[in-house]
């Protein structure tokens, strides 16, 4: 059976954090069992260091990690460049397999989720969930997780998100047991048998106005809108010059893809946002999916009521599902622009409350938990699994 | 409506749908200028919440090191710099000396400052100091620890003095993930340096009361091993002559006694220096003196010792264009003897001594002086380099045995050197031997020093005179006299102040032609003893002369001497040319 333990800390030592987070973590020592460590981490640290503290402190365990903009634990939300969380597994070697593929970009998505997702199978079977952790810059999200359902089958819950900066859209990383870079992607499959797990993803913004309609496509690159560079379309969209960043445009400019109508329905929204973290000087955007000529998709308001309500739905039917029972872990992937770019701080700590208003156990303690504010986030939608932006995206864990 | 209107309708539509769109999307940017106001203001109560957090962390811990420590992570975490520390600063070196780091692992240990760095920014003029920043950055030693932005603010001591820089910065690849928004952090930075270095000085000065407290302990311990060490000597050697009929074997002893005596007494000396200084009352006497020869002089009286051993013993005040300062010349001849006679004692044969003053800086009619002496001797083990000041610090127990001294002189000189505002520091030279150095700043003046005093004759001849003793311990007045015996002197005894007092009534008018006087006795001591003989309203009351002969050599002891009528003192242990000096020179002034 899997344990689950987690912590989050602010230290600017590298070291120094991952031992006080261990101290947190295992109040009785760092564990001496297989383990997984997955640690998410703000820039301000360097995630080779961190894998290399743990390693000193916890020789046997497997470290995995990547780079975010903040992180969330059950200590609440982080968002300096010294915060850091670490989810620890620990249990049985035969109920947890990780792998992990090296350059890994958008041309290459499917091929090397394949890679991924054999690399996993070989490890642990049939798994009841996988977290799976993609670079968050030129990556199709859809055609790696089409890798893992193809691998595993469509029941397969699939959780986790994309890594990312603070927002600058110019670098993220990734390590995996001992390798460090900015195109890995790695998985853990968590085959305890008796775990089960719920995901569910939540955004709250509304799509306006007139799509931009891409004319022009290769994979998941978009190299038009309605006919022009696309960059330069939809910056004109959003009222900024062409020489913005996506720094500048990441916080108000969701793209929005329109959902069929029964997904939308439990979606609670009609449409399903994407991001572009990356262009070219042709104009040439990065789309975190594929995307064919044709493809419509919409500017965004953020509506903060709507992003409250949808989150409480979301929870409610989180707890539904798991009938009483109260989660062992839990799993965070949040849109980065979700963390201090949206929301101010007593906002965003409000959301974290509610939602661990409805995830504590009955003393009212909080489940492991382990987030982060990334680029994207993997969660199912209408029973499949599904990539999502600018969303929420919660993985419970629990046991019947 | 013609189909013409209808297009001209739609495309109005299309007008007023893309101005909506517009409007909505500004409307999304205004938003999140707005969220990004909030944001800062968020950030701002945060960095002064953690600044707060900081500083009760530093509260919490019992060392000055972990306080830097917290230090330089608060300079990282609190403003989210990507690396900060703290430097300590050697302004005489113009050397920056890593204290703690946050995230700058390779941080050299020392860094160069510029020349004239400080005084540019001024950031050593307390309180006119503030937080200062650089973007980019453009100083050497910031360039050095790899910085594009750096925001740095000063520490200062309890004496105003600047004594650490606290540093945060950006690198080049850093800079595209980190804001370096200086003017939204400066005042909070500056705030942060303030608490943290009011936390470092009041813990400075704990450690400081505590180790006193040790240091006194130790020092006490030491103390009595340094008498207990030449007292056996002289116990022994007198138990050795007692038993000996030989003569020479006899003076051999003698001669023994004689070095361990001064030995003794040299050792006490310095622990007098050493408590005066501790106790405050170590002051400087500020005079015009001329540099050059004084140094001249320093060097003369120790010359022969240095030719003895044939060795190269030279001053160089060549860089010098004024010779005539004013300050503590006496205090600072003794810090300069203390270090030639170490240096001559250290050095083996042929080996080379220099003296060399540099002036460093010359503002505001002052001069800043760096003093060196240097030597080719066998330089200072590792270990003593970083206690070489404290008391009764040797290189090892041999030390003592084979070139001899208290192990005070040094620590004297350290405090002589720091009361006149300077710091003394000590190495080795990469080619062998030990360098000494200090830098004071003195007064520049155009006057020049008063004339040398003339030699005084030796006094008038003693024979015949009378002399009244009075002290109340038996061997003391023995030894008076008995050296005043051997020069013709007839004494008379009194054991108080009292007795004193009625054989002075008693005598005839100009019995007396001096008197030695104890201070402290019992049933009326010196003072009292001498205030009343001047207030007989005898013819010879006023004219008598009354030394002291006292061990209270300090200088308010003097001075309450001085005013009670005495005309001068003797300080006890009484060496014989001394004490006759002393009273030839005062009978001759009382003429």
């Amino acid at each position: 059976m899997l344990k689950f333990s987690s912590a989050s800390v602010r230290i600017v030592n590298s070291e120094r954090a991952m031992a006080e987070c261990l101290d947190i973590a295992f109040p009785d020592g760092p564990p001496k069992e297989a383990a997984v460590f997955i640690i998410n981490s703000a820039l301000g640290h360097k995630l080779d260091k961190l894998g290399a503290a743990i390693k000193k402190l916890s020789p046997q365990a497997v470290t995995l990690g990547c780079s975010a903009s903040g992180v969330i634990g059950r200590e609440g939300v982080g968002e300096s460049m010294s915060d850091v969380a670490l989810m620890a597994i620990t249990g049985p070697p035969n109920e947890w397999g990780v792998a992990g593929v090296q350059d890994i970009y958008g041309h290459n998505a499917y091929e090397k989720g394949l890679e991924l997702a054999k690399g996993l199978k070989a490890k642990i079977a049939s798994p009841r969930a996988i977290y799976l952790l993609c670079p968050g810059i030129d990556i199709a999200n859809d055609l790696v997780l089409k890798a893992l359902i193809e691998t595993f089958g469509e029941d397969i819950n699939i959780f986790g998100g994309t890594s990312s900066d603070n927002m600058r859209g110019l670098i993220n990383y990734q390590l995996y047991e001992g390798q460090f870079g900015e195109h890995i992607a790695w998985a853990v499959a968590l085959g305890d048998p008796t775990l089960k797990a719920v995901t569910r993803a939540t955004h709250g913004f509304t799509a306006y106005g007139q799509p931009l309609t891409v004319t022009k496509a290769e994979g998941h690159l978009i190299r038009e809108f309605d006919g022009r560079p696309a960059w330069a379309e939809y910056a004109s969209r959003l009222s900024l010059p062409a020489t913005s960043l996506c720094g500048d445009t990441i916080p108000v400019g969701a793209l929005a893809e329109k959902l069929p109508d029964d997904l939308a329905v439990e979606y609670g929204n009609p449409h399903i946002l994407r991001v572009i973290t990356k262009y070219d000087p042709d104009g040439t955007v990065y789309y975190p999916v594929l995307a064919k000529a044709g493809l419509e998709v919409w500017l965004t308001s953020r509506d903060e009521e709507l992003i409250f309500s949808e989150q409480r739905r979301s929870l409610e039917w989180i707890c539904a599902q798991m009938n009483g029972r109260k989660p062992v872990a839990v799993f965070q992937t949040d849109c980065l622009a979700r963390g201090r770019f949206l929301f101010n701080k007593v906002v965003k700590d409000e959301i974290i409350a509610m939602m661990h208003s409805y995830l504590n156990d009955e003393n009212g303690q909080t489940p492991p938990w382990l987030g982060m504010y990334g680029f994207g986030e993997y969660a199912k939608l209408g029973g499949r699994n599904v990539y999502h932006n600018y969303s929420t995206a919660l993985l419970t864990l629990y046991r019947d | 409506m013609s189909l013409a209107e209808k297009d001209l309708e739609i495309l109005e539509l299309k007008r007023v749908l893309d101005e909506l769109r517009k409007k909505t999307s500004q409307a999304e940017l205004t938003e999140q200028r707005l969220r990004n106001a909030h944001s800062k203001v968020d950030a701002q109560i945060e960095r002064f919440t953690r600044v707060h957090e900081y500083a009760m962390r530093a509260f919490a811990v019992d060392n000055v090191a972990e306080v830097y420590a917290i230090t330089a992570e608060g300079a990282v975490d609190i403003f989210q710099m990507e690396m900060g520390a703290i430097f300590l600063v050697n302004v005489f070196d113009n050397q920056l000396k890593l204290l703690s780091q946050g995230n700058m692992d390779d941080a050299p240990e020392t860094l160069a400052l510029p020349p004239d760095w400080l005084k540019e920014k001024e950031l050593w003029k307390f309180p006119r100091s503030q937080a200062s920043f650089e973007s980019p950055v453009v100083s050497p030693m910031w360039l050095e620890l790899g910085l594009a932005h750096a925001i740095f603010a000063p520490f200062f001591d309890n004496e105003k003095r600047l004594t650490s820089l606290i540093v945060g910065g950006i690198s080049q690849e850093g800079e595209s993930f980190y804001d370096f928004n200086p003017r939204e952090i400066l005042s909070s930075f500056m705030v942060f340096a303030q608490q943290m270095n009011a936390i470092v000085n009041n813990m400075a000065a704990l450690d400081r009361a505590r180790l006193n407290a040790e240091a006194k302990n130790r020092f006490l311990a030491n103390l009595s091993h340094e008498i207990r060490t030449p007292m056996n000597a002289i116990i022994g050697m007198v138990q050795l002559a007692r038993r000996s009929d030989d003569l020479e074997e006899i003076n051999g002893f003698v001669n023994q006694i004689d070095l361990s005596s001064n030995h003794l007494l040299g050792l006490l000396n310095d622990v007098l220096d050493l408590t005066k200084i501790e106790e405050g009352k170590l002051e400087l006497v500020e005079e015009i003196f001329n540099i050059k020869d004084i140094m001249d002089n320093l060097i003369n009286s120790v010359q022969s010792n240095a030719k003895a051993k044939n060795q190269d013993l030279k001053v160089d005040y060549h860089s010098l264009k004024n010779f005539s300062l004013q300050g503590d010349a006496l205090k600072l001849s003794q810090v300069i003897l203390n270090l030639l006679s170490n240096a001559i004692k250290f050095t083996p044969k042929d080996g080379q001594i220099r003296l060399n003053i540099d002036e460093l800086n010359q503002e505001s009619g002052r001069t800043f002086l760096k003093f060196e002496v240097s030597d080719t001797g066998i330089g200072l083990s590792e270990d003593f380099l970083t206690r070489a000041f404290k008391p009764f610090e040797q290189g090892d127990s041999g030390i003592s045995r084979k070139y001899g001294g208290t192990g005070l002189g040094l620590a004297i000189s350290q405090h002589i050197i720091e009361l006149m505002g300077g710091r003394i520091h000590v190495e080795n030279r990469p080619e062998g031997g030990a360098r000494f150095y200090f830098y004071v700043w003195f007064n520049l003046t155009e006057d020049r020093p008063g004339p040398v005093e003339e030699a005084q004759p030796e006094g008038p001849d003693l024979t015949g005179l009378t002399a009244l003793i009075v002290d109340d311990v038996d061997i003391n007045r023995a030894i008076a006299v008995a050296f005043l015996k051997k020069v013709g002197v007839k004494s008379e005894q009194a054991t108080d102040g009292r007795e004193a007092l009625d054989k002075f009534l008693a005598a005839d008018l100009g019995h007396y032609d001096f008197i030695l006087m104890d201070m402290q006795m019992p049933i009326m001591d010196g003072i009292s003893a001498t205030r009343a003989i001047r207030a007989t309203g005898r013819a010879d009351a006023t004219k008598v002369v009354i030394l002291a002969m006292t061990a209270n050599v300090f200088k308010e002891d003097v001075q309450e001497a001085m005013s009670a009528g005495m005309n001068g003192y003797i300080a006890k242990p009484i060496k014989n040319e001394v004490f006759l000096s002393a009273i030839r020179k005062s009978l001759s002034q009382a003429s």
